[in-house]
């Protein structure tokens, strides 16, 4: 059995807001208890079940919540096993993503009295196995989480510009994310590394949001594969790395067209009345929030290592490139009309990299 | 090697794959654009075009000789004729208060569109009451201040929505101003000024706060009046009062919050999305209805 308490105050001038927002004075205490216990039920069957007991005091609103969990191990041979997991989780800080054209910034606000803290409830199920004498280990694991009492911007908002609150800026919904991961690792030899591939779905639903339509969250990466490998040979190692991830959505008109001009015209011929409107100016139209993806993300990164002793020390001398087929990748969008003309350009910062370091680890025994 | 042999030939393959970012611009199925808000006083008037890609750089037209068709519950429908430039109306038929209708527009192209929607019984005003007040500002000193109470009474039990208007003698819409927590406390950041108060040409809003009771709405409306409240109470106005239903409503705060959004300059801002009622395509179609009260030389009509 495994008991613990956790006490946390934060108090005065955060650093959480004091930037942006006017009511920066954030006083809150944070506290849980918590208890988890293994138990075996039998040599192939184990469960790790536990609970923990979450309070938070901001302002004057006290919230209490009960957050169970618990795994079950399945054991199916040898060096296959099956797990299955449930967990409820409160989060007192919310994050408040802000994206207009791809950049984005993050800020973390306090559960209050308007906005409540997060919860979420999740399950898990995994399919593990050791494969080749532990040579490799391969897992293949689904999840799906449901979310409560998130926050996200109004429309026409942000954390800029405003001597307004920032609570006063957003609005709660509610999300659902569920995915599916798979991992290959080898373990031993001079080759190592693993290769993983992630198929990830998040959606927002907020009533206030995008027309009361669900729509895909801001960080959501539809695909994304990791690759690592390394080969050591006497005093060298090889380093190879990948990585993509699919594009990050972003909210832009994918449209355009005439809307109508407002009030409207009272008319009156041949004893019939009209009440018409006439066609105004061309404006952009976003179908839904979040529904234009950026191009995707890919890099491949290399090193070599030396490792040598030195002066009493273990040296290391490294050098290496980041982004070896130097990519571009997608930063932010610069949207923009000139001349009645619309242009949208994607803007990445930086492509290759090259680097050198040297390390020294020193053992004084 | 093998594992080489596979991350090569997964990655070749997922870089072949990659979508070019501005296609998503340019193929895009283009969709009709339909103004479809309707009134009892008048005969059904719709204006039809159509959208295109951002990036496309032809022209925006009006879709001629579409199948446009108004039906009702009981499925009769009625089929609107051409008039040109886009506009589809039946010089024979007026839209009823309360009947749920359905639009239904089709065009060789383009996907079918479909919305409904109604018009709202009209909300009567009962009363209009208001005081003239001269303002002493040497700045503004040509000003009179009209206060205007505008008494109506909202039905319990539903969400209903208003717009209110004030007309001038040459039935242009004039600029007032209000205090009224009805209308402040909806209003867009840009409609309201400095002073804390409203100043637009018609304000929307929602009866949240005075569900099911009689109101007293309050607006300002300054008029010349030269040292002397005498010219004042010469002026005549109309107060128009719109029983609007949800979907214009929320058409129409879209509006207001996009020019609000478009106005800050604010590149941090999430985009206002405006409000779209029509299956497939784009646009609006909503019902509404009108109540009047005029005052002429000071003497409610």
């Amino acid at each position: 059995m495994n008991p613990g308490i956790e006490v946390i105050k934060i108090s005065g001038d955060s650093e959480i807001d004091t930037t942006f927002s006017p009511d920066s004075e954030q006083k809150s205490f944070d506290y849980a208890a918590y208890m988890e216990n293994e138990i075996s039920f039998t040599d192939n069957f184990k469960s790790n079940a536990g609970l923990r007991l979450s309070g938070f005091r901001a302002d004057d609103n006290n919230y209490f919540y009960i957050e169970p969990r618990v795994s079950l191990l399945y054991v199916l041979e040898k060096n296959w096993s099956v797990k299955a997991a449930y967990s409820r989780t409160t989060q007192f800080l919310h994050m408040l993503s802000n994206s207009g054209q791809g950049v984005r910034t993050d800020l973390w606000v306090p559960a209050t009295s308007k906005v409540l803290p997060e919860k979420a409830d999740q399950i898990a199920f995994s399919l593990n196995a050791s494969l080749f004498e532990a040579e490799y280990d391969f897992t293949v694991e689904t999840y799906f989480k449901k979310m409560q009492n998130l926050v996200e911007y109004k429309e026409g908002t942000s954390f800029y510009k405003s001597s307004e609150s920032w609570q006063s800026k957003v609005t709660t919904g509610e999300g659902t994310a569920w995915g599916l991961e798979i991992m290959l690792r080898k373990n031993k030899g001079s080759l190592k590394g693993w290769l993983g591939y992630t198929l990830s779905n998040s959606e927002r639903d907020f009533k206030e949001l995008n027309r009361g339509k669900p729509y895909p969250f801001i960080y959501e990466q539809k695909h994304t594969i990791n690759f690592l490998s390394t080969y050591s040979y006497e005093n060298w190692d090889f380093s190879l790395s990948w990585i993509f991830h699919s594009g990050l959505p972003a909210t832009l008109p994918r449209y355009k067209y005439v809307s109508f001009e407002t009030p409207e015209t009272r008319w009156s011929s041949g004893g019939i009345i009209y009440w018409y409107f006439i066609f105004g100016d061309i404006n952009e139209y976003i179908e839904s929030r979040n529904d234009v993806r950026m191009s995707s993300y890919h890099r491949m990164d290399a090193s070599v290592s030396y490792h040598f002793d030195f002066a009493y020390g273990e040296w290391s001398l490294k050098g290496g490139y980041f982004n070896l087929y130097n990519r571009t990748n997608p930063y932010l969008i610069n949207f923009f009309k000139e001349n009645d003309k619309y242009y949208i350009k994607e803007i990445g910062l930086l492509s290759g990299i090259p680097f050198l370091s040297l390390t020294c680890k020193w053992n004084f025994k | 090697m093998k594992i080489y042999s596979l991350f090569l030939i997964l990655s070749i393959f997922i870089i072949g794959c990659e979508n070019s970012f501005e296609n998503q611009f340019i193929e895009t199925e283009n969709k009709l654009v339909v103004q479809g808000i309707f009134n009892p006083d008048s005969v059904w008037y719709i204006l039809l075009s159509h959208s295109l890609g951002l990036l496309d750089t032809s022209e925006i037209e009006v879709v001629e000789n579409a199948t446009v068709l108004i039906s009702n519950e009981q499925n009769k429908y009625d089929t609107l004729l051409y008039k040109g430039e886009g506009v589809y109306f039946n010089p024979g038929s007026k839209p009823l208060i309360n009947k749920p209708y359905k639009l239904t527009v089709e065009k060789n192209g383009f996907k079918s569109i479909t919305s409904k929607s109604k018009i709202p019984q009209p909300v009567a005003i009962d009363s209009v009451t208001f005081k003239v007040e001269l303002i002493n500002d040497p700045f503004r000193d040509y000003v009179c201040i009209i206060k205007i109470n505008v008494y109506f009474q909202d039905k319990a039990n539903e969400s209903n929505y208003y717009n209110i208007r004030i007309a001038d003698r040459l039935d242009s819409y004039a600029e007032f101003v209000s205090s009224d927590p009805v209308i402040t406390t909806e209003a867009p950041s840009n409609l309201i000024y400095p002073d804390g108060l409203y100043h637009g040409y018609g304000a929307i809003f929602s009866d949240n706060l005075f569900n099911g009771k009689s109101y007293a709405l309050n607006l300002s409306f300054p008029v010349l009046c030269y040292h002397d409240t005498t010219a004042a109470v010469d002026s005549s106005l109309k107060v128009i009062l719109g029983s609007i239903s949800e979907e214009l409503y929320r058409y129409d705060k879209s509006w207001e919050g996009r020019k609000n959004w478009l106005g800050q300059h604010n590149p941090f801002a999430k985009p206002v999305l405006i409000y779209n009622n029509i299956e497939n395509g784009i646009g609006i179609f909503a019902g509404y209805s009108l109540s009047e009260c005029e005052v002429s030389k000071w003497i409610v009509r």
